[in-house]
């Protein structure tokens, strides 16, 4: 049974990136399930299953934004990361403000995501 | 009898169909007999058509006379155009690159989390191939870099101004470039005039015409072997204005290219965007400087910008 601590969930339009960021969060030791569209997340994950939420800002249908926002209108603590290969200049400030823990330019450095969960969890 | 008639009936036939009842007699019979206008109508038409041909030369003379007036409307008209296209186009590139940036930095993600997920996988293990993985990683660092230099080249910020020296701006430009220069075989050399005064603007945006200058001067010394090397100096042009000097020895510039070189999209090389000069003289202009070039009386160019000094700083 996966506990908060170790449960990820990326969200990424981007099959590929999802599939690597995965494999990268295997190793270490973090159970991933990854979903294509904030739609098969919210259908598959109800809103007070633990797990911190890696999520991709530029996508078809409902975006990061307005994802994380539905999340936490909903009342979930869920921790939420925002990537993103877009540049965007004031995305760190933006993502704070909303309630996120943060935000990474992609590519992303797999130590700097770990870093962020961890500090995450421990907070928890 | 019959004969006669058939002729007649031959006649008018060839009549309708040659469509000359005019100039054939039984054509001008008829006219005659029934005129279709009367004497005082006619001389009327005529008056009128006179007085309009009149109008009508007149009309043209005024026309003629307008005529250089218009071509140059024209012309004015056709700068208008490009210039406009220009913009457009430069916008339609920074929303190409932005989006091409974003395509790239997509699989260079997923690049770069694989070979992670390989080096601690295999952590303390196969050296070799953790040496190999290393390189994935510095080569993925080295597109990325080339992304978001390529996003900074074509945003559109607002210039921080500073009072900076011209001699610490070159040799740290210098410093970033030096080792494509070793690389390709060239030498560079500095003639700084050290007691200048400070100038006004934005570290960054002069880097990036200095680098540019240097850049194209290294592609121009490129085809010639024999030449080498590239000059930098600075000078005062007077109490008010410092002026930085890029002379290459390299093939020169064409004649017929000179007017061309800091148009946007104006390039002779292969692979150039036609942006470098173009952004580089806006740069210089928005800190209140020229950006000229001109061929040397022997080998190679000139390319040289001036700047206005900081006076606040002048002691």
């Amino acid at each position: 049974m996966p506990t908060e601590k170790n449960q990820i969930y990326i969200v990424d339009d981007d099959a590929s990136v999802c599939r690597a960021l995965k494999v990268l969060l295997k190793t270490f030791e973090f159970e991933v399930k990854t979903f294509n569209s904030a739609k098969s997340f919210f259908d598959a994950v109800p809103k007070d299953e633990p797990g911190c939420l890696v999520l991709d800002i530029h996508m078809p249908g409902l975006d990061g934004w307005a994802m994380q926002k539905q999340i936490f209108d909903s009342g979930s603590k869920r921790p939420v990361i925002f990537i993103s290969a877009e540049r965007q200049d004031n995305a760190e400030d933006r993502a704070l403000k909303v309630g996120a823990v943060g935000f990474l330019q992609k590519p992303v450095n797999g130590q700097t995501l770990v870093d962020l969960i961890n500090v995450v969890s421990e907070k928890k | 009898m019959k004969q006669k008639k058939l002729a007649a009936k031959q006649r008018r036939n060839r009549q309708i169909f040659e469509k000359k009842p005019v100039s054939s007699k039984a054509g001008k019979q008829k006219m005659a007999k029934e005129p279709l206008l009367g004497k005082r109508t006619r001389r009327n038409l005529e008056d009128k058509v006179r007085h309009q041909t009149d109008e009508l030369k007149v009309k043209n003379g005024q026309l003629r006379q307008g005529a250089d007036r218009e071509k140059i409307a024209d012309l004015k008209i056709e700068e208008q155009r490009e210039e406009l296209l220009h913009v457009t186009r430069v916008g339609k590139l920074a929303e190409f690159v932005s989006s091409l940036a974003h395509e790239i930095s997509q699989p260079l993600t997923a690049i770069l989390s694989y070979t992670q997920a390989a080096q601690r996988m295999f952590a303390g293990r196969e050296p070799e191939l953790q040496e190999i993985l290393q390189y994935i990683i510095n080569d993925n660092q080295r597109a990325t870099e080339v992304i978001r230099r390529l996003r900074l080249l074509l945003k559109k910020t607002h210039p921080i101004f500073e009072p900076l020296n011209i001699s610490t701006l070159i040799n740290d430009t210098v410093a970033l470039i030096m080792t494509h220069i070793t690389v390709r075989n060239k030498a560079i050399k500095l003639e700084l005039d050290n007691d200048l005064p400070p100038i006004q603007g934005d570290r960054i945006q002069l880097q990036q015409v200095l680098l540019n200058l240097i850049s194209n001067s290294l592609e121009a010394m490129e085809e010639r072997s024999d030449s080498r090397e590239l000059l930098i100096r600075t000078s005062r042009q007077d109490a008010d204005t410092i002026v930085v000097e890029v002379k290459d020895s390299g093939c020169g510039i064409p004649e017929e290219n000179m007017k061309k070189l800091f148009k946007h999209f104006f390039t002779n090389k292969t692979d150039g965007l036609g942006m470098g000069l173009s952004i580089s003289r806006s740069i210089i202009e928005a800190h209140g400087g020229r950006l000229e070039g001109k061929n040397n009386s022997g080998y190679g160019a000139t390319f040289y910008f001036t700047l206005p000094v900081n006076r606040k700083n002048v002691q």
